[in-house]
């Protein structure tokens, strides 16, 4: 019988090279206002392809693109060092593929978004990311609520 | 009264429901004109029992899930960081692992306000209070002859 699920717990989560990244798992129901937030964005940035997925506070953006969903990651230390042991490339914009991943740092260089690019427009680009605790959505890479001025591309080669 | 009745705290709610960081959720309330309004309206004493009430309890709405930061980001908009420190003693009855990290950020990042008054030479009579939020310093212009 598989161990039963604590409300916050970490998992194990490693890099190639077996450096732990800190995490939370909170598998609790999102809290009242939390809904009326994700439609609320819903109805702000009408132009994204919001996704038929619930909130939730068990994965953030960057657990989606670095974790398959599976917990939250949010220390920008952390994220670093899963570039470097994973072997992810930095990619230049203009050789963007689908598949690629995108960083969005904030002035102070913290990581504060992160996505997976998933096509490429004569416009810009779309990406799939999750916001925050609550839903996910395919968006313009602006088009959301994070700073998109300072951006950062990478491909895992191998 | 209470502060969320008092004080929009729209933004700051959003903020909350879309930080996958804790530095973002501190970006974005010392973006908030409503907590830089919050600020100036409360004491720090006052500040600091909005503070401690809302941590007695685990939050049951994201509204009151925001307080805690929100009262956080008003002390370290205080002229003094006196009663910032205080609030290192505070110790939320449920796990909360963003609070611990932005109260320590908050402490270290601390910068005395200060004030600064100067008068220039004008046909203007016009007062205006200027306050940079990010780097917490006001400076008082006063335009007059």
């Amino acid at each position: 019988m598989p161990p039963a699920l604590v409300i916050q717990s970490s998992i194990c989560v490693e890099t190639r090279r077996r450096t732990a990244i800190k995490n939370v798992l909170d598998v609790e129901a999102p809290i009242p206002g939390v809904l009326q937030q994700s439609e609320l964005f819903r109805r702000k940035y009408i132009a994204a392809k919001h996704r038929p997925t619930e909130p939730s506070k068990a994965y953030n953006c960057h657990g989606l693109t670095f974790a398959s969903r599976r917990t939250t990651i949010y220390d920008s230390a952390d994220l670093r060092k899963i570039l470097v042991d994973d072997g992810y490339a930095s990619v230049e914009r203009t050789e963007l593929s689908p598949g690629d991943i995108v960083l969005y740092i904030g002035a102070d260089g913290d990581i504060e978004h992160s996505g997976i690019v998933i096509e490429i427009l004569q416009i810009g680009f779309r990406v799939l990311s999750k916001w925050g605790v609550c839903h996910e959505v395919v968006h313009m890479y602006s088009d959301c609520p994070y700073n998109a001025t300072n951006l950062e591309f990478y491909r895992m080669l191998r | 009264m209470s502060i969320s009745d008092e004080f929009n705290l729209s933004n700051a709610q959003a903020a909350l429901a879309a930080a996958n960081t804790p530095l973002y959720l501190i970006r974005k309330l010392k973006e908030d004109q409503a907590i830089f309004v919050m600020a100036r309206s409360l004491s720090a004493p006052e500040l600091l029992f909005e503070l401690e009430k809302s941590v007695r309890e685990k939050p049951k709405t994201l509204l009151a899930a925001v307080v805690p930061f929100v009262c956080l980001v008003a002390l370290f908009m205080q002229p003094s960081p006196e009663f910032l420190l205080r609030a290192t003693k505070v110790k939320p009855s449920y796990q909360d692992d963003w609070f611990e990290t932005i109260r320590q950020i908050l402490v270290e990042t601390y910068q005395a306000s200060s004030e600064q008054r100067i008068v220039l030479p004008s046909a203007l009579t016009t007062e205006q209070t200027v306050n940079s939020a990010t780097l917490n310093q006001q400076s008082t212009i006063l335009l007059g002859g």
